[in-house]
């Protein structure tokens, strides 16, 4: 499951737990519109399902993160299980800016 | 006549032969005619239950469960092979003239040092296996995750950290946050003498790990030693909070969970 919703001022962006390049990259698309459709502009993205990651999914989140943040959103990741946060940070993946929390209910109830 | 029946027929000459030998050894004399006969006889009940027409080394491969009888009477590896190679004399002795032709004498050799070779081969491979138990049982030990107050983790590292132990010492303190949910987890390196620039460097990418889980990793118990080692390796920590005793992270972690500690008037 993946996708894009608007819960009052938060965009929910889903990870699915096997992002193809193809997946990934469409998700990227649907946010990016819905950031550029204006209004207040914070992204959640749940990476809670997320199994496998690569260098090119790593590449790909930090791409998508900082075109949120050119367009003025506040990004946060929350959910990251174990296994994926240390391939990240293994790769380096450079993901300064972007507040992490432990699940989405966390982000979504966190102070701004 | 087949070897295994030129051994059945004259063990009893070939077991005479073979411990007078064995006792006149400087080495494997001292273990005493006991023990020596009682593996003697062993070998000759593990060849009585091979069929007759085995050939020298596919005896040699049957036989060589007696081994398990020698090292329970703490015999070595090496013992064990010499005891087996001190067999030829004595086989030799009982071949008779016309049996001893080149083919049966090439027998024999393949059966003796066949066995020798399988026994030492076995040891070896006991002794690996043993020794990839032990390390996998170190491994669990070092790596125990304690749930230190709510939503406070804490691993303590005890010994040496090689780059396969830091491994999965922080693979399981990840794990232990993604599965409690914790805000906190710290990593007390105080029973650690010294660290590498590698395990340096898993620190800072195992505590980025945790950020990007949305909790945090602090690390304690670090000793004067370590700092200067750290620096001198140019190992940057300093993404990584880190405090010299594990009180003061714990202190660290009750702050950032927004808890104080106060002593309650006595009574």
């Amino acid at each position: 499951m993946s996708g894009v919703v608007r819960t009052g001022g938060v965009l929910l962006a889903t990870l699915p737990p096997l992002p193809t390049d193809q997946a990934l990259r469409e998700l990227a698309n649907s946010v990016l519109v819905e950031v550029d459709r204006g209004g207040e502009c914070r992204l959640v993205v749940d990476a809670s399902k997320l199994e496998v990651v690569d260098v090119f999914f790593a590449e790909g989140l930090v791409q998508l993160a900082r075109s949120a943040q050119i367009l003025g959103c506040e990004v946060a990741l929350a959910g990251v299980p174990a296994g994926a946060a240390l391939v990240l940070s293994a790769l380096g993946s450079d993901l300064a800016g972007v507040r992490a929390f432990r699940s989405v209910e966390h982000a979504l109830n966190a102070p701004d | 006549m087949s070897l295994y029946t030129v051994l059945m027929n004259h063990r009893s000459e070939i077991r005479v032969g073979w411990l007078e030998q064995l006792l006149a050894d400087s080495e494997l004399g001292s273990i005493g005619e006991v023990v020596l006969g009682d593996l003697i006889d062993e070998l000759f009940r593990h060849i009585a239950l091979a069929p007759e027409d085995t050939d020298g080394d596919a005896l040699a491969r049957r036989a060589i469960s007696f081994s398990r009888r020698a090292y329970s009477h703490n015999l070595d590896g090496r013992q064990t092979a010499a005891l087996i190679l001190q067999l030829k004399r004595p086989l030799f002795n009982v071949l008779d003239e016309a049996e001893a032709d080149s083919e049966r004498l090439w027998e024999v050799l393949e059966f003796v040092d066949g066995l020798a070779l399988e026994v030492l081969s076995r040891r070896i491979e006991y002794l690996n296996d043993l020794a990839e138990a032990q390390r996998q049982e170190v491994l669990q030990l070092s790596t125990p995750v304690v749930h230190l107050w709510d939503g406070v983790l804490l691993m303590p590292l005890i010994g040496t950290m090689d780059s396969v132990r830091s491994a999965a010492a922080l693979e399981t303190l990840l794990e232990g946050v993604e599965e409690s949910g914790a805000e906190v987890a710290i990593l007390d390196i105080s029973g650690v003498p010294t660290v590498d620039a590698e395990v340096g460097r898993r620190l800072i990418r195992a505590a980025s790990a945790v950020r990007l889980m949305g909790a945090e990793m602090y690390i304690s118990g670090v000793s004067p030693r370590i700092a200067s080692t750290i620096v001198t390796l140019g190992v940057d920590l300093s993404e990584v909070k880190t405090t010299s005793t594990l009180a003061r992270g714990l202190r660290r972690a009750l702050e950032r969970l927004g808890l104080q500690v106060m002593r309650v008037a006595a009574q």
